[in-house]
């Protein structure tokens, strides 16, 4: 009973707020880069990262050790189908970005399939990227493929890597905060989504562009920023209207549009594969 | 796959059954005292969720640091570091941190969130804050169990900040830390509810847990790893409707209480004094 009732309250805003709805989303989320959406935050509403989270590693210090040491077996998957997958982890312009979590949504993720769901994520991206802005600017930490000049797994985009602080990861913080919002839209796929949000960070230490320190700082802010989204009135609106759309996706049994067999393979190749290599 | 200790299951399945069937109501009074909620030992009520449906601690993290590794080097150096701080004040708040028994647990975020937190003033928080502690307390088992990893004062043979404790913490294993996902499930939640102190609450999270590095109950790694599975249960619950509704039911709490001005009832000019103490001052 509970869970009739649970369902159909969103169902009845839904369809008094379709229309309304459409034409906001379509027509007033401004961009702030090209390609880059407005997030749902104010900055002064984001959380101060900086305050957040600890300084990186010294470089003279067994934190940065690690570092290196996590590094230096990440090589070994160079050209390997985890290595391609790195690659397409770096992807952050949509629409191909969004398929990053496909396979672990078991769901297609477009705009034309998923439009909430696609702006949900395009918007929250901003606001995690905006979130570690203060950390980056603060630390000036060089990436590894500075330290140890050997070439990224993207090698056009090295240079203005190198002109940013590699700590704390983007990326990571991008890929949990997705991870977190689509974990509550789809419980039944928790576990592959947060493992998904997990590997998708990881593919930057695979990548030679982050350390796994700048990877677990992504975590933490992600997981803040999350916090406040969901404080967020006009997200909630969205996150209440791609809850619709995945109950409508279940329905129609739509799937994943593009191969998962490839990634799955490619995700079994484990970072950090046993106690010995960590 | 995570198994829950045997006795915890026999009761928590049957406890979980008359929770909801019980909380039905809880769902749309948003005003009212909580359900009652059965405990699953002794002062510790059921989680929203029963632990097959908590995230998989095991699937979710990477292994533990292995004995021989730089990773568990990092341990050991900053579990060293963290035994110079005994007596101190960040060392107090370490142990009081350790404290998860309620009404006194209940104060751990007061003055991060600067309202005080009761049963009596924010009963529907109150629980909220009880039944997650059991559901983050559970999904970080399944990892515990499987690695049973030694904690640091078995390996360093140094006391703990609760001796008295020891045992019963030897029998579940150092990796992830369960306070830590704990605390950090609080903070995320928390900073929901109160999101005009975002910053306050996710750093008390974040000394939360690192509190137990002070303790000498647990390694970096585990911390760290806490982090995630806090995080991930938290996800996770807000797909739950019962937990939903003592979250909308407990912002409106702390907006009254807030207007009430009712203050934290913990020193909380002494755990900032404590706080401004940081363990990684230089990223190790």
């Amino acid at each position: 009973m509970l869970r009739h009732g649970f369902l159909v309250a969103p169902a009845c805003v839904f369809i008094f707020s379709g229309c309304a709805e459409m034409k906001y989303y379509y027509g007033h989320v401004p961009e702030i880069a090209p390609g880059f959406l407005a997030g749902y935050l104010e900055a002064e509403s984001l959380p101060n990262s900086l305050s957040l989270v600890n300084p990186p590693p010294e470089t003279r210090s067994h934190a940065f050790e690690l570092d290196l040491t996590i590094y230096g077996a990440s090589k070994g998957f160079r050209g390997t189908p985890r290595w391609k997958q790195a690659v397409k982890d770096t992807n952050l312009a949509f629409p191909g970005a969004a398929y990053a979590f496909s396979c672990a949504l078991n769901a297609p993720i477009s705009e034309q399939e998923t439009p909430h769901l696609y702006m949900l994520m395009r918007r929250a991206m901003t606001d995690a990227v905006l979130s570690t802005r203060s950390v980056k600017e603060f630390y000036k930490r060089p990436p590894p493929f500075v330290f140890s000049m050997d070439p990224t797994c993207t090698p056009d985009d090295e240079k203005p890597l190198s002109e940013i602080s590699s700590y704390p990861s983007k990326h990571a913080c991008i890929g949990w905060t997705w991870a977190l919002i689509l974990a509550e839209l789809a419980p039944e796929r928790a576990d592959m989504i947060l493992e998904r949000g997990r590997s998708f960070a990881e593919s930057r230490v695979v990548c030679g562009t982050h350390w796994q320190s700048d990877i677990d700082a992504g975590f933490i802010i992600g997981a803040g920023v999350v916090a406040r989204l969901l404080a967020d009135s006009e997200f909630r609106e969205d996150f209440n209207a791609a809850r619709i759309e995945m109950a409508s996706v279940r329905a129609n049994g739509l799937f994943p549009q593009h191969d998962c067999n490839m990634e799955k393979a490619a995700l079994s190749l484990k970072l950090h594969p046993s106690r010995h290599n960590r | 796959m995570k198994k829950p200790p045997a006795i915890l299951l026999h009761r928590i399945l049957p406890a979980l059954a008359c929770v909801l069937m019980l909380s039905g109501c809880a769902g749309i009074q948003s005003h009212a005292r909580p359900a009652p909620v059965p405990d699953i030992a002794a002062g510790f009520p059921a989680g929203y969720l029963p632990p097959d449906l908590l995230p998989n601690s095991l699937a979710l993290l990477n292994p533990p640091p292995a004995e021989d590794s730089p990773a568990f080097a990092l341990d050991r150096k900053i579990a060293a570091e963290a035994l110079t701080l005994r007596g101190t004040p960040r060392w107090k708040l370490a142990v009081e941190d350790a404290n998860l028994k309620f009404p006194r647990a209940a104060g751990a975020f007061a003055c991060a969130v600067q309202v005080r937190i009761s049963e009596k003033e924010t009963p529907r928080l109150y629980t909220l804050l009880r039944r997650t502690m059991t559901d983050a307390g559970f999904s970080a088992y399944s990892a515990q169990n499987h690695y049973k990893r030694p904690r640091p004062f078995i390996v360093n043979r140094e006391p703990s900040c609760t001796p008295d404790e020891e045992n019963f913490l030897s029998q579940y294993g150092s990796y992830p830390s369960g306070h830590t996902s704990i605390g950090w499930a609080w903070a995320l939640i928390l900073a929901e509810i109160a999101p005009g102190r975002t910053n306050e609450i996710l750093g008390r999270g974040r000394a939360f847990g690192e509190s137990r590095i002070i303790c000498g109950v647990h390694w970096r790694s585990d911390v760290n790893a806490g982090f995630l599975v806090g995080a991930g249960v938290v996800a996770r619950l807000h797909a739950d409707p019962v937990f939903q509704a003592d979250l909308e039911a407990a912002k409106a709490e702390l907006a009254a209480a807030r207007a009430k001005g009712i203050p934290p009832l913990r020193d909380c000019a002494a755990e900032r004094a404590a706080l401004s103490f940081k363990l990684f001052p230089d990223g190790k």
